[in-house]
């Protein structure tokens, strides 16, 4: 990814997060919850496991069904992308 | 020259688009509106400054190199203000309001990186904060520009309408990846 790209990419996150922050989007409290916390928790390449979600400030009180619930969600309205091996608990955040 | 120094036309090409076309919009669309419904205040500066977030963002993203970027299309917007509008802006007011903002970021990301897990939770909350205090080094920069002194009204003047100019830029661009968002549903 060239830096101009790079630098689009981490602009356009800075707005998501600002939309889900400030309570623009459409999404349900847990679906942002656990949506900021994935953001937080990925990698330089937007991976994460679902067990440090879990263990997230932002997320860690939301029960595991609503949790799971909330994260299908995020993954059908493609903001979060299971990984393409389907390695078990590994997603990726969706640019933005 | 451009690639030791780690600069791209990519970059160049969108921060100058983003900057132009933010201050087209104040001088086309927020001028004209407040020299109707507020024609006492002074011209030289916009109750809602768009370019300021661009500059805040630009600087925030790219560093020293969003300076290098800007001062092409400041100076460019500078002289369609000076030469075209008749708007008597002091040569030094591009590189003093880019200037502030270099000092903003550092002062901020400074005194963020001195706290243990960062002062800001979110990367938003930390560029509103850099626009804020930009925006009234930027007041009192202009305030010494135009008066050698301080000068309250266009310090105040400068400040809101570069904080404004933030807030909305942030909200429209917000609005534009929903738009964006929905559009590419349909395609």
């Amino acid at each position: 990814m060239s830096d101009a790209m790079k630098q689009l990419s981490r602009l356009a996150k800075l707005i998501f997060e600002m939309e889900i922050d400030l309570g623009l989007s459409d999404l349900s409290q847990p679906e942002k919850l656990v949506l900021m916390a994935a953001h937080e928790q990925s990698d330089a390449d937007g991976q994460f496991q679902t067990h440090q979600l879990l263990s997230h400030p932002l997320s860690a009180k939301i029960s595991r069904p609503t949790f799971f619930r909330a994260l299908k969600q995020l993954e059908q309205k493609e903001l979060l992308l299971r990984n393409p091996q389907k390695k078990r608990g590994l997603y990726s955040v969706a640019e933005t | 020259m451009l690639q030791k120094l780690k600069l791209d036309w990519l970059t160049f090409v969108v921060v100058s688009v983003g900057y132009i076309c933010s201050y087209t919009i104040t001088s086309g669309l927020v001028m004209p509106l407040q020299k109707i419904f507020a024609p006492h205040l002074p011209i030289v500066f916009s109750v809602v400054f768009l370019p300021h977030g661009i500059r805040v963002l630009a600087v925030y993203f790219l560093g020293w190199r969003g300076l290098i970027y800007l001062l092409p299309s400041s100076y460019l917007m500078w002289a369609t203000s000076v030469y075209g509008s008749s708007i008597d802006l002091t040569i030094l007011s591009p590189v003093a309001s880019l200037s502030v903002v270099y000092v903003a970021v550092r002062m901020v990301k400074t005194y963020s990186r001195s706290q243990n897990k960062g002062a800001f939770d979110f990367a938003w909350k930390e560029c509103l904060v850099i626009a804020a205090i930009a925006s009234v080094l930027n007041g009192v920069a202009h305030s010494m520009l135009y008066d050698s002194a301080v000068n309250w009204i266009l310090i105040i003047g400068y400040s809101s309408g570069d904080m404004a100019g933030q807030i909305v830029l942030l909200f429209l661009m917000i609005a534009l990846m929903r738009l964006n968002r929905k559009l590419s549903k349909f395609i």
